[in-house]
């Protein structure tokens, strides 16, 4: 049991809180407590955030971290199985490393849970997961598997398998997912054909590869899409209507373009914008800017921000969410959408993204202003457990202090 | 003329005036401090409540070279047909359109060091240009401000896929010391009035007179240390460009004069050169004494991001001072402008920077930005973020 006490608390559903206690019991938040109530019981170990800004740990909503080995080159660039535009059937758990330095970095961050998944470049990536950010095993850290289907529309996979003759086209591309998801609906079927008819003991062949498909076609799990173009998006919700699957829309680098705000809430379509801090090097993202993610939260789509880890390194998360705000968006929302807009997105808001009793003890502590490049983390948890401390606390780095040390906690 | 009045100055080389005031005549800077007599009549730009740098300078970029939007169509900033190609010029590739120049001035960069890429060992001639202007000519502050050279994974990468020499660290010094070599002899012979012309040689001699630097792509400490001992071996002054593990040989950095320029910091380890990279070489960097300029490297990190490295910097423990200069003066200093560049003092260029708040905090906003003495942006241009 755990007292958080004295900090500033950006609970993200109640506002912020001056000097609130935080208690924590079995990894969960027990209560908020205003500062005039009595003291947490000696039970309670006590973690004093006086002067402190305690937010719920920070989502990124979507990467590959753990995928792809941070500064190791070829030898783990195991993020995108770039053999055929169709790899619906590879899963991320399946190359996931626990020990990779992009989940410590997230922990140094405040980041305590992700998303992810198979890069974008093939049509059909593979299967994606949700991890908590510390543990030693895959199956320490997993939330949920699969998250959902990582699918990418546009220019990548043309560039990608444009010499091997394999797509040359838009069209080419959203004719494979047509075709993948036609062929799924006739398995299903088929399968429902044989689970009708009189009991014969025959149990219906599997088609491996389709039955990731299969899945999104029985709203298992949502098919995350992502577009750069405004015309991307609009194939994509097409897509969404002709086979009924539930969709999450990712980077939306013309999001804010083509009526896309107004669709997008009305439909309520969960949108996961960016990474947004890169030059916008392509015809596809020439339109590029942080505009995107205030025109979007401004019309009322439920917004998340995110890395694509390792596209931009997870630390710099909240870097995403400041610019955001510089371009228009008000920190409030900045916030949730590193929060608990990015657990929503993730199916996940009823136990993550927000400082609440019964909520998940995820919490990251940082000694100022959390969209501040010159804050530090003091502490992440996980669960209710310290999972990264800051080996001083209390001494930030003086001018010309020799680098700061920091300390990994064991798990 | 024009006057702004008062703002808060960072003059970088003095200290900062709480409430002063810049007058510029001829595209420079004439008087700044406080208190000062604003001529009447004089354009006036009321920086009240807001905060003036110096334009930044980014000593290591792609600006035009690999122009923004363009694609694999506009990537020219690597000839990679020779592995030893000095002759070639990042100006004759320069495409002054390049929207990456707009992002960079409505963002408060003035100047750019644009440098070919690292895919050669030595990778041809850059160019510092100012970001703003229609007369493309002026723009030019110097060319070549270097001949490029790089160690590492990528030249090996390049030209080891093809079997051809450098597939090695081996390789890639080899390389770089047989042109020096040449370079020698040519320049022997060409005393001695002999031999034609050869472009190739010719601007290595240049290099070796003292003329110009050598700026060297060197990530992993190892790399650093071979760029020092071949130019020491060959008389050349030398510059080290990214300088990822610079705090593992910071000292050797030091003892050698060797200026740096750091970064871009904000990427992910994509290959393992990147691997030691942390945000404390900055400080480590500064501490050792080594003169060095944030680089963006744009496009691999955008253009606009070149003060957010400084931001993260002083995170790391890096003085504030320190990484306001490592933006402004001391890059100015790595590509040898500091004369012209880098502060708020009067016979400087009059570039420089309004914003709406601290430089290092990423929410603000550049409202203005003044290049030889003319307003080059304004936000009400519409903001480029």
């Amino acid at each position: 049991m755990l007292a958080i006490v004295g900090g500033t608390v950006y609970s993200i559903t109640g506002g912020i809180k001056d000097q609130y206690t935080i208690l924590i019991r079995d990894g969960k938040i027990e209560a908020l407590l205003p500062p005039d109530r009595t003291r947490p019981s000696a039970d309670y170990e006590v973690l004093d955030a006086t002067g402190k800004f305690v937010l719920p740990g920070l989502i990124d909503a979507r990467t590959s971290a753990g995928l792809f080995g941070d500064g190791t080159g070829f030898q783990n660039a195991d993020h995108e199985e770039l053999t055929d535009p169709d790899t619906a059937w590879v899963r991320a758990i399946d190359a996931l490393n626990p020990a990779d330095s992009a989940f410590a970095d997230a922990r140094r961050a405040g980041v305590t849970a992700l998303l992810t998944g198979p890069g974008t470049t093939n049509v059909a990536g593979g299967l994606s997961a949700i991890v908590r950010t510390a543990g030693d095993t895959v199956s320490a850290m997993l939330v949920r598997e699969p998250a959902g289907l990582q699918i990418g529309l546009g220019r990548p996979p043309v560039a990608a398998y444009r010499d091997q003759k394999k797509l040359q086209t838009r069209m080419g591309v959203v004719a494979l997912l047509r075709e993948r998801l036609t062929a799924a609906r006739s398995v299903l079927g088929k399968q429902e054909r044989l689970a009708n008819a009189a009991p014969t003991g025959r149990e219906s062949e599997r088609d491996f590869r389709l039955e990731p498909y299969a899945g999104l076609l029985r709203r298992e799990y949502p098919a995350r899409v992502r577009v750069a173009t405004a015309e991307d998006a609009w194939t994509a919700l097409r897509l969404a209507d002709e086979f009924d699957f539930e969709l999450v829309l990712e980077q939306l680098t013309e999001g804010h373009l083509a009526g896309l705000p107004e669709e997008l809430a009305r439909r309520n379509v969960p949108c996961v914008v960016g990474p947004m801090m890169k030059a916008a090097k392509t015809p596809e993202t020439r339109a590029l800017t942080f505009r995107t993610a205030a025109t979007l939260a401004q019309a009322g789509v439920p917004l998340a921000l995110c890395t694509g880890h390792p596209s931009r390194p997870i630390r710099f998360l909240a870097l995403e969410a400041a610019l955001a705000v510089r371009a228009g968006l008000d920190e409030a929302t900045a916030l949730r959408a590193i929060t608990l807009n990015a657990a929503a997105v993730l199916g996940l808001d009823e136990h993550m993204g927000s400082i609440e009793p019964g909520k998940e003890a995820n919490l990251a502590v940082f000694d100022g202003d959390p969209l501040l490049p010159s804050t530090a983390t003091t502490h992440t948890l996980i669960g209710g457990r310290v999972v990264y401390q800051a080996q001083e606390t209390s001494d930030r780095p003086q001018s010309g202090a020799q680098p700061v040390a920091w300390r990994e906690l064991p798990n | 003329m024009i006057a702004i009045t008062n703002g808060r100055l960072f003059t970088i080389s003095h200290g900062t005036i709480r409430e002063g005031t810049l007058l510029i005549d001829g595209g420079r800077l004439v008087a700044v401090g406080s208190g000062l007599q604003v001529p009447s009549g004089v354009q006036t730009l009321d920086a009240s409540g807001c905060y003036v740098y110096p334009g930044l300078v980014d000593a290591h970029g792609h600006h035009g070279v690999y122009a923004e939007v363009s694609g694999p169509e506009g990537a020219d900033g690597n000839e990679m047909t020779d592995p030893i190609s000095p002759q070639v010029r990042a100006l004759d590739s320069l495409n002054w359109f390049d929207p990456g120049f707009d992002d960079a001035v409505a963002n408060g960069v003035t100047t750019v060091n644009v440098l070919p890429g690292s895919a050669n060992v030595i990778g041809g001639q850059g160019l510092v240009v100012k970001t703003w202007g229609r007369d493309f000519a002026a723009r030019i502050l110097c060319e070549p401000s270097g001949v490029k050279m790089a160690l590492g994974e990528n030249p090996k990468r390049v030209y080891g896929g093809r079997k051809k020499t450098p597939s090695t660290r081996l390789g890639n010094a080899a390389l770089m010391r047989e042109a020096f070599v040449q370079a020698r002899n040519y320049q022997r012979q060409r005393a001695e009035g002999k031999g034609d012309r050869d472009l190739r040689w010719e601007i290595l001699v240049d290099v070796l007179e003292g003329k110009i630097p050598a700026r060297c792509h060197a990530h992993r400490a190892d790399d650093i240390l071979t760029a020092l001992r071949i130019s020491r071996e060959f008389g050349f002054s030398l510059t080290i460009e990214h300088c990822t593990e610079g705090h593992r040989v910071a000292s050797q950095l030091a003892e050698a004069g060797v200026m740096c320029t750091l970064g871009p910091l904000l990427t992910g380890k994509s290959k393992q050169e990147l691997n030691g990279r942390s945000l404390e070489a900055a400080p480590a960097l500064e501490q050792a004494g080594v003169v060095f300029g944030f680089t963006t490297d744009h496009p691999v990190i955008p253009t606009y991001s070149l003060p957010l490295c400084a931001a993260y910097a002083v995170g790391a423990g890096m003085s504030r001072d320190g990484a306001l200069r490592a933006l402004t003066l001391d890059a100015a200093r790595v590509i040898g402008l500091a004369h012209r560049l880098g502060s708020l003092t009067a016979g400087k260029d009059a570039d420089c920077i309004i914003t709406d708040g601290d430089l290092l905090d990423p929410r603000s906003r550049v409202l203005t930005t003044l290049i030889d003495g003319k307003v080059a942006w304004s936000l009400e241009d519409g903001p480029r973020i």
